[in-house]
């Protein structure tokens, strides 16, 4: 399984570019219905405007990208607020799309960079603010279509304040001003995603092959049943005797057939101690 | 995070707890299902910093235990004020019953009281009554936030007819020394041998520091219950559980005891499976099992081994008129 990776998922072109910057993304060259770019340390796709765009685009980079789940997602994006500053950045603790009354409460596990707030996805832009809320129109359809292809404590939205009262978006948010704002905030994206990328290698750590896992499959046939027993035993012989050698793969002869294996690996893991823990006053290295 | 189910934002043990935690920002939702356990959620990654849910039970409030669970000649029921553990133990039964780690506290604790008196005087004249806390949730770990205890050693103690068990690991006995001891009332504490608590009950307080807490109700008067449950295995087994039982009665007296118990290893087979995806570098999952009936145990001889074994030991400490081995099965 390849090491987990961000996806960013964003509206407007002015919203990727600092993020295509920091994080050395390049453009996908063939040509593809959204701008997407792609690097070592992930993918970043240019939504559109709307929920359905951001579900679409979601999708989408989920396929272009492999198709793997486990990754951290983050829509990244600029919203408007009655009470907060602009430049003032949240995390979403509750995404609500405001047309159905659907609501998701993202969960937060690591240490965040910012406050949380909660966010109201509307259909079009508003200058009205009539709750204490993030106004948005991407959370919505981004939230659940990425929990599809993730755990949902590894997908989340960061958004930025570019509107209130004060400053209106019809006045004030010009391209330069939203790529200035993510801009600003590029370093708490940087330590919110790199957070979420230790959970994801977490998360990941128990489906991991077991060692030995891939080379006996690849010389001995198993059934798919079988290949589970044998995950299951090499999981259990790691834990027992971490470390020792496979005897079987240094004399291969010594099996027929996938059954012969787990048989191979059962006896020999009968002959193992069971040890839970060391007892009181035993130094560790009598153990086994 | 505090989620809180708009209905009870105002039930005044939500004012209560919510007055514990100041600068947690408070997040209404519908019901508490909108947060806890809905799809795409890893119980293991939020069990890095669960969240605390307060919601209100509608229904349910007392489940009957399993046939061949309790006392002798009891009924005997069972309920949760809480779903979830702020302990990690990891053969509980529930690291696999949720897909969720946070903590769900049912605040109307008078709903529960109220099912629970109709159920006690409804029962006047028949069979006795066991009610039993502390198996989707610790009875009392989070006792200072929660005032369970509290609240139902009292309600508990105008109905002598009933008996209540808080089945714990916890320390957090200031409710009850607060109180005197209702006879009805038995605290009962688990324990593993010292070594093995340490590995597989993570946050839960050392076994020393629980036979402290035994010790200071034991003064005041409580019934205390011992439940040696579940049973784990290693090549070491007897002589740690001849240890535990050497430490444990040293310091609890028998005459405070009210009952004790065994009981073997024992998961539902899905919540195996569960347990064993979420963790597989678990050294306790590493040993032999068998699965029968839809339960996951120690192989049968090894099973009967242990039981016979560490209860032999056990009854050379307790007398047999207060040994139970029926209060050690799971009850749903």
């Amino acid at each position: 399984m390849p090491d987990p990776s961000l996806r960013f998922v964003v509206a407007l072109q002015a919203e990727a570019r600092p993020l295509v910057e920091r994080f050395g993304l390049e453009p996908v060259a063939e040509s593809h219905p959204f701008h997407v770019y792609r690097g070592d340390r992930g993918w970043a796709i240019v939504a559109g405007l709307g929920k359905a765009a951001a579900a679409a685009a979601t999708a989408y980079l989920h396929l272009l990208s492999g198709g793997e789940t486990g990754q951290v997602w983050l829509n990244v994006g600029i919203g408007g607020h009655g009470l907060r500053a602009v430049g003032d950045a949240f995390i979403g603790h509750k995404v609500q799309d405001a047309a159905s009354g659907l609501c998701w409460y993202p969960p937060l596990v690591v240490d965040l960079p910012c406050p949380t707030a909660p966010l109201l996805t509307a259909e079009r832009t508003e200058e009205e603010y009539a709750l204490p809320w993030v106004h948005e129109m991407a959370a919505a359809g981004f939230y659940p279509t990425a929990c599809r292809f993730s755990t949902s404590e590894l997908v989340q939205c960061f958004k930025v304040i570019s509107d209130n009262p004060e400053a209106t978006l019809t006045r004030a948010t010009s391209a330069s001003l939203v790529e200035r704002l993510i801009r600003e905030n590029l370093n708490r994206i940087e330590s919110f995603g790199t957070a979420l990328l230790g959970l994801a290698r977490e998360a990941a750590a128990p489906a991991a092959d077991p060692p030995g896992y891939r080379e006996i499959v690849s010389r001995w046939p198993f059934t798919v049943a079988e290949q589970r027993r044998l995950r299951r035993l090499l999981q259990r012989l790691a834990v027992l005797a971490p470390g020792s050698p496979l005897p079987l793969l240094a004399s291969p002869a010594a099996a027929g057939w996938g059954r012969d294996v787990l048989s191979l690996l059962e006896t020999r893991l009968a002959e193992i101690p069971i040890v839970i823990a060391r007892l009181v006053g035993t130094p560790s290295d009598a153990l086994r | 995070m505090l989620y809180v189910e708009e209905e009870i934002l105002s039930h005044p043990r939500t004012l209560q707890i919510r007055g514990r935690f100041p600068d947690d920002e408070v997040i209404p939702c519908a019901r508490y299902g909108e947060v806890f356990n809905r799809r795409a959620q890893s119980f293991r990654l939020q069990k890095r910093r669960p969240s605390l849910i307060l919601a209100r039970k509608h229904r349910n409030f007392l489940q009957e235990t399993p046939a061949g669970f309790g006392f002798p000649g009891t009924r005997s029921l069972a309920f949760s004020h809480m779903l979830n553990c702020i302990y990690d133990c990891r053969y509980c039964f529930l690291q696999g019953m949720y897909r969720s780690a946070n903590y769900v506290v049912f605040v109307n604790f008078e709903d529960f009281q109220w099912e629970i008196e109709s159920q006690i005087r409804g029962a006047r004249g028949g069979v006795p009554l066991c009610f039993f806390s502390g198996y989707d949730c610790d009875s009392l770990a989070l006792e200072p936030v929660t005032r369970f205890a509290a609240t139902f050693v009292p309600f508990f103690a105008r109905f002598p007819e009933a008996l209540l068990e808080l089945r714990t690991k916890s320390t957090q006995i200031k409710s009850l020394l607060d109180v005197d001891a209702p006879p009805n009332v038995v605290v009962a504490w688990s324990f593993t041998p010292e070594e093995v608590a340490e590995a597989v009950e993570h946050l839960t307080p050392a076994v020393d520091r629980r036979l402290r807490a035994m010790s200071r109700l034991a003064e005041r008067g409580w019934r205390l219950g011992l439940r040696f449950d579940p049973l784990i295995y290693d090549e070491s087994y007897r002589e740690r559980y001849r240890n535990l039982f050497q430490q444990v009665f040293s310091t609890v007296p028998i005459s405070s005891l009210h009952s004790v118990s065994v009981g073997p290893f024992r998961l539902a087979d899905g919540a195996f499976r569960t347990v064993v995806r979420l963790y597989p570098e678990e050294p306790l999952f590493a040993a032999p099992v068998a699965e029968e009936e839809g339960r996951v145990t120690y192989p049968p001889d090894r099973e009967q081994e242990m039981v016979e074994s560490v209860t032999a030991d056990l009854l050379t400490y307790v007398p047999r008129e207060i040994f139970f081995p029926s209060l050690s099965l799971p009850p749903a």
